[in-house]
């Protein structure tokens, strides 16, 4: 896609409207990013504003709500709260960017990498000599009694090895001008594919604004990281696997994660993917165990070895510590690091630094005072109106208290509560943050800006990110939480004095590489996903397409024709209506039938509904995101949308079932045109296919069961409505017009080798998918599940069409159902077969002495 | 006195287990008063690899994984000690915890960066007032820490009632606390939890305690238990010094420490993770065998 361009003069916006920054007043009690005090803009602005004004206020926000199209399109989301991942909430980028110059700027990184080094410093020292404790630079207190600290991060590391691989420094600036840090992030910082991706949307939404000024580019930074963590492989530095270990679909930061895996070209792997065997950490792929060198990691400290840290954690991986400490894996940020972003050590900075390091801390910590040293604490409650009060050692969900927006009974409580563990509470002085502008409904105005700068470990220091993050909001109290608090962002631009060089990621190495064709290095769990992904969006178009032939004919003229009843008896078969509706004794209207039919497609509660199984496709779909094309989301985002919908309508027989149906059917079947036509054919997307042949075989299965297991079925109606059903009627009409005929039905059902519907089909490719697998491939012999499957598609193909159609005296189809009872036995037991041999590496890991009788006879009693 | 003592657990699982990893806390940490002259660990099925270390706290760790099938595991600990007597001052005659307190809040104690890491709260531990307001009457400033001691072990020694039914391994403190019953485990938490509470410098200790058989009885080999005690920083010139609530005495020749932590979490005998293995079955036997004479200095491994 290219960039849209700026508008000729014969466009340019109105001459009647006031200039764009006309309104601009910040508060005259803060610093203003863009204005002098005397209301002049800032000589590093006065380009970027000259060029907007130019643009006019209608052209920038026509090019706003295109670049937010933009972000919906790309899916750039957050969880708000860690769920399941079906409602997120959009990223929202500002129309215009912050600019500092870069003579500012390139003083700011030389401090905000002095930082990085007093930190990771500390963590080498707390961690290892414990020098800060000894000569009582800092109370014993922030290392022993914080909360997060387990015995097995000390000493963890070698000597000499990395703790901060990269970090961040939440910035805000005072009045004076100067910038002050509000607090550290050394874990796995968040912001790094934001950062990106608001650099990609604001150069394209402004793009000659852009050519135009000298920005410092972002990608060397990020070529600096991948390089740092390059370094940090204990072994194959040429080229070590490197595995981006994510907490989950579920988590915050997934959509980051699985951003920056595709952006780094790192896997994406969960705790489950991982484990250690032969004392290394292997990915579980289909093709086996392949050791990883690095982890980038985006867990927890605690969560990342349930054997010796939190037991209870399900996302760790089992004995890392150890391979850790044999220098078998290196973790970045290493494991613990996270303990100095509390707020408690803010106080302690500077005189760390100086220890330390022998330098004064040059980025200060906005005052912040620690309640477990008593002068502090009554400091802080004699001040706590003027403070903010936060967790000293806590960051995740544990909201900052503003003194002064409290009563007077909050007060109390607070103050209360410090009191009885002060040393759990800092307090910390309320910035007078600075103010840049930003676009509004009410033109440009003023807002409160936060700072968030990224650092990257070089060989001998840190580099800072050119500009960083900046979140924006009205009200500067709401920027004191978390990185999604706030209610905009902005791409920060560092103009240069002189032109940039271009970098970017893509660069290669000193080595070539030898071209693959992507063969096993696929996660088993992401394969399984894929299985599942195919699975699921088959079942969830086959339910549309029933329940769409269904409404057709129950709102048809005659509405109450034959082919109901077996249409119905399918979905009662699966579970999706209740199995009264079908008995003709139950006294049920097809009125009745027609209100109950969208409430039991909508009702998540019912396995098989077809919500349930659009959620399904949903949630697998968001586990293989990182593996699945922008197109492909956009299909599945916009299949999720349709639903939602639905759900805000409240009573489901309000919505229009046609409506949703058709929508649904074409989202589904573009998801499969671009799976058919846009996916390398790598396992993923044979297994994706493995999953949709299983599933649309065993549908047939059950609807023709469903039509013909026990019942004549042989009116045109009904056999006109199964080929709808199954979508063959367009054939069936070719072949023999409007003569509706059960052998050639089930021909066409069943036997058809060239019918994609047909069973026959699907059992052919199933067995063409499965000699492709790991392990089959090469072998000479047949293994469980290809043989499963050639039994299945023999016992078929042989089968007789008029035999199959007889009827005994009893008007049953005896061969018919015999043959249908044993395709819907077995078939469960070839995806079985396919589990257990490809998907299923490991079950759940359980922890010795979980259960009471064990641990107490294990522990005895005196 | 000597001991040789035999630690033996075993899991038979009702179908294989394909991998575990675990970590095992079963090897005694000499002391001045406890030699240890020969220890013997050993592991079957054979792991595919084995890692020994100390712990930040001085404990002796094995961390092992199997990664071939098995239904059954058995980890047997023979170790071979000899435990000093250690002859304590009058009670009265030690520094008061005020000033035990004290040398460590202000770092006076030479020993103060060895000791603090037991003040705080830990996973099991949280100080609060209820266990404060427990202990004070008797864990006065001004007493001599061994009086104020010796009278905290009694007083959770008869306030609480003995009962291996009422709570399990994972029972909070705070539980077994308000009901004023449990185990050693409990006993010693609920000690560790007052101390700290009052700003004493306390630990958990898990080892094992030899039985005496009834008169005219023989003793019963595999029968013993594993204990737990807690552990007091008593100043420098007396350091630590162990009570045992369960059984109202100050330590002597019949306890044998293993391992000290915060809290149970960081001295657990056995723990870690496996994959599969149906209905595990768990059988563990305790031998504490006193010996006429310390066996010949020497150490052994196996595993």
């Amino acid at each position: 896609m290219t960039a849209p361009s700026f508008p000729t003069s014969a466009e340019q916006s109105p001459p009647q409207l006031p200039p764009l920054f006309a309104g601009y007043r910040p508060p005259s009690d803060t610093f203003d990013e863009a204005m002098t005090p005397s209301g002049q803009p800032r000589a590093e602005w006065k380009k970027l504003l000259e060029q907007l004004e130019m643009l006019g206020e209608g052209q920038l926000r026509k090019r706003w709500q295109q670049a937010q199209a933009q972000i919906d399109r790309d899916g750039v989301t957050y969880n708000p709260h860690d769920d399941d991942g079906l409602v997120s909430r959009p990223w929202t980028l500002d129309a215009i960017p912050m600019v500092l110059a870069e003579a500012e700027w390139s003083g700011l990184e030389q401090r905000l990498e002095q930082r990085a080094r007093v930190l990771e410093a500390l963590l080498t020292d707390l961690f290892g000599e414990q020098r800060v404790l000894k000569e009582k630079i800092l109370p014993p207190h922030l290392l022993y009694g914080h909360p997060a600290w387990y015995p097995s991060y000390q000493n963890l590391n070698e000597a000499g090895q990395r703790y901060l691989s990269y970090s961040v420094t939440d910035l805000a600036r005072a009045p004076d001008g100067q910038w002050w840090a509000t607090g550290d992030r050394t874990r796995s910082p968040f912001g790094l594919g934001y950062v990106l991706e608001n650099r990609i949307v604001t150069s394209r939404m402004l793009a000659p604004v852009f050519r135009s000024l000298p920005v410092q580019r972002l990608a060397g930074f990020y070529g600096t990281l991948k390089e740092q963590l390059r370094q940090l492989a204990p072994r194959f530095r040429d080229n070590p696997r490197i595995v981006l270990w994510t907490k989950g679909p579920q988590s915050r930061g997934y959509f980051e994660d699985s951003y920056l895996a595709r952006y780094l070209g790192y896997t994406l792997a969960e705790g489950d993917d991982l484990a250690v065997r032969n004392q290394r950490v292997q990915l579980l792929t289909l093709g086996g165990l392949l050791p990883v060198e690095v982890l980038l990691r985006r867990v927890d400290d605690d969560d990342c070895d349930s054997v010796e840290l939190n037991g209870k954690s399900a996302i760790g991986i089992s004995a890392l510590l150890d391979v850790v400490r044999s220098g078998r894996v290196a973790v970045a940020n290493a494991v613990g690091s996270r303990l100095v972003e509390s707020p408690a050590f803010l106080p302690f900075l500077p005189a760390v630094s100086r220890f330390l390091l022998g330098e004064e801390l040059q980025v200060p910590s906005v005052a912040t005072w620690w309640c477990g040293d008593s002068s502090a604490c009554s400091h802080v409650l004699n001040n706590l109106d003027r403070m903010m009060v936060r967790s000293a050692f806590r960051m995740d969900n544990v909201r900052p208290v503003v003194g002064r927006t409290l009563s007077d009974k909050q007060r109390g409580d607070l103050a209360a509560r410090i009191r009885e563990a002060p040393e759990s509470f800092v307090g910390q002085e309320i910035l007078s943050r600075s103010t840049t502008p930003v676009l509004t409904e009410a033109g440009v105005v003023p807002w409160y800006v936060g700072l968030r700068s990224f650092l990257v470990a070089t060989e001998d220091g840190f580099q800072a990110l050119p500009g960083g993050l900046a979140r924006v909001s009205a009200d500067s109290d709401s920027l004191n939480f978390t990185m999604t608090d706030g209610e905009r962002s902005q791409d920060v631009w560092v103009v240069s004095q002189t032109p940039v060089a271009h970098v970017s990621l893509l660069e290669t190495p000193s080595t070539l590489i030898a071209p693959r064709r992507s063969g096993s290095e696929l996660p088993s769990r992401v394969a399984d996903n894929f299985f599942w992904l195919g699975r699921y969006s088959e079942r969830s178009s086959q339910t549309a397409r029933l329940l769409r032939t269904l409404f057709a004919s129950l709102e048809s003229e005659d509405m109450d024709g034959p082919e109901n009843t077996p249409l119905l008896r399918v979905l009662a078969k699966k579970g999706q209506i209740d199995p009264d509706h079908l008995d003709p004794k139950g006294g049920h209207t097809t009125a009745d039938i027609i209100t109950a039919l969208p409430v039991s497609a909508l009702d998540p509660k019912r396995a098989q509904s077809l919500l349930s199984s659009v959620n399904n496709t949903v949630r697998t779909a968001i586990r293989v995101r990182d593996r699945i094309s922008r197109d492909m989301w956009r299909a599945i985002d916009r299949l999720n949308e349709q639903f939602l919908q639905a759900a805000r309508v409240g009573d489901p027989r309000s919505v229009d079932m046609m409506v949703l149906l058709e929508n649904a059917l074409s989202d589904l079947s573009g998801l499969m045109g671009l799976v058919a036509e846009g996916m390398t054919r790598t396992l993923g997307w044979h297994f994706y296919h493995l999953g949709c042949r299983v599933e649309r075989c065993s549908q047939t299965t059950t609807i023709l069961d469903c039509f013909f297991g026990a019942h004549r079925s042989d009116d045109p109606d009904t056999l006109e409505a199964l080929l709808t059903t199954t979508d063959s009627l367009m054939t069936y009409r070719n072949r023999y017009l409007a003569t509706f005929q059960i052998p050639v039905v089930l021909d066409l059902l069943m036997t058809d080798i060239t019918n994609p519907r047909s069973i026959t089909y699907q059992l052919l490719r199933i067995s063409e998918h499965l000699a492709v697998m790991p392990g089959n491939e090469s072998q000479a012999l047949l293994s469980p599940e290809q043989k499963l499957a050639m039994a299945l598609t023999s016992a078929v193909r042989l089968s007789d069409i008029y035999e199959l159609s007889q009827l005994d005296r009893s008007g049953h189809r005896p061969g018919l159902k015999k043959l249908l009872t044993r395709l819907e036995n077995k078939l469960p037991k070839l995806s079985d077969a396919v589990s257990s041999r490809f998907l299923i590496h490991a079950g759940l890991p359980r922890h010795f002495g979980s259960s009471a009788e064990a641990t107490r006879g294990q522990y005895g009693e005196s | 006195m000597n001991y040789k003592i035999t630690h033996t657990t075993n899991y038979r699982y009702s179908t294989p287990v394909s991998v575990c990893h675990n970590m095992v806390v079963l090897t005694p940490r000499p002391t001045d008063y406890l030699t240890v002259s020969s220890h013997r660990l050993s592991i079957r099925p054979i792991p595919i690899s084995t890692e020994k270390r100390r712990d930040t706290f001085g404990n002796l760790l094995t961390r092992f994984s199997l990664e071939e099938h098995h239904s059954k595991l058995t980890i047997t600990a023979t170790s071979r000690v000899s435990v000093l007597p250690r002859d304590l001052p009058a009670a009265e005659a030690t520094p008061t915890c005020d000033v035990v307190r004290a040398g460590i809040a202000d770092a006076s104690d030479p020993n103060w960066l060895a000791v603090v890491p037991f003040v705080f709260d830990s996973p099991r531990i949280q100080r609060s007032s209820v266990f404060a307001d427990f202990a004070a009457p008797v864990v006065q400033g001004s007493r001599s820490v061994l009086t104020a001691l010796t009278d905290l072990t009694r007083l959770i020694y008869t306030e609480f009632k003995y009962d291996k039914n009422a709570t399990r391994v994972d029972t909070p403190t705070e539980s077994a606390f308000e009901n004023r019953h449990g185990v050693c485990q409990d006993f010693a938490h609920i000690a560790v939890a007052c101390l700290r509470s009052l700003k004493m410098p306390a630990r958990y200790v898990s080892g094992y305690l030899r039985t005496i058989p009834p008169p005219g009885k023989e003793r019963l080999v595999g029968a013993d238990q594993s204990h737990a005690w807690v552990s007091v920083w008593c100043g420098p010139g007396l350091r630590w010094v162990d009570f045992d609530p369960t059984n109202n005495c100050v330590c002597g020749t019949d306890h044998v420490p293993i391992a000290v932590g915060r809290d149970y979490s960081d001295v657990v005998p056995i723990k870690g993770v496996f994959l599969g293995g149906g209905e595990p079955e768990l059988t563990v036997s305790v031998d504490v065998a006193p010996e006429e004479r310390p066996a010949e200095s020497f150490s052994k491994d196996d595993a």
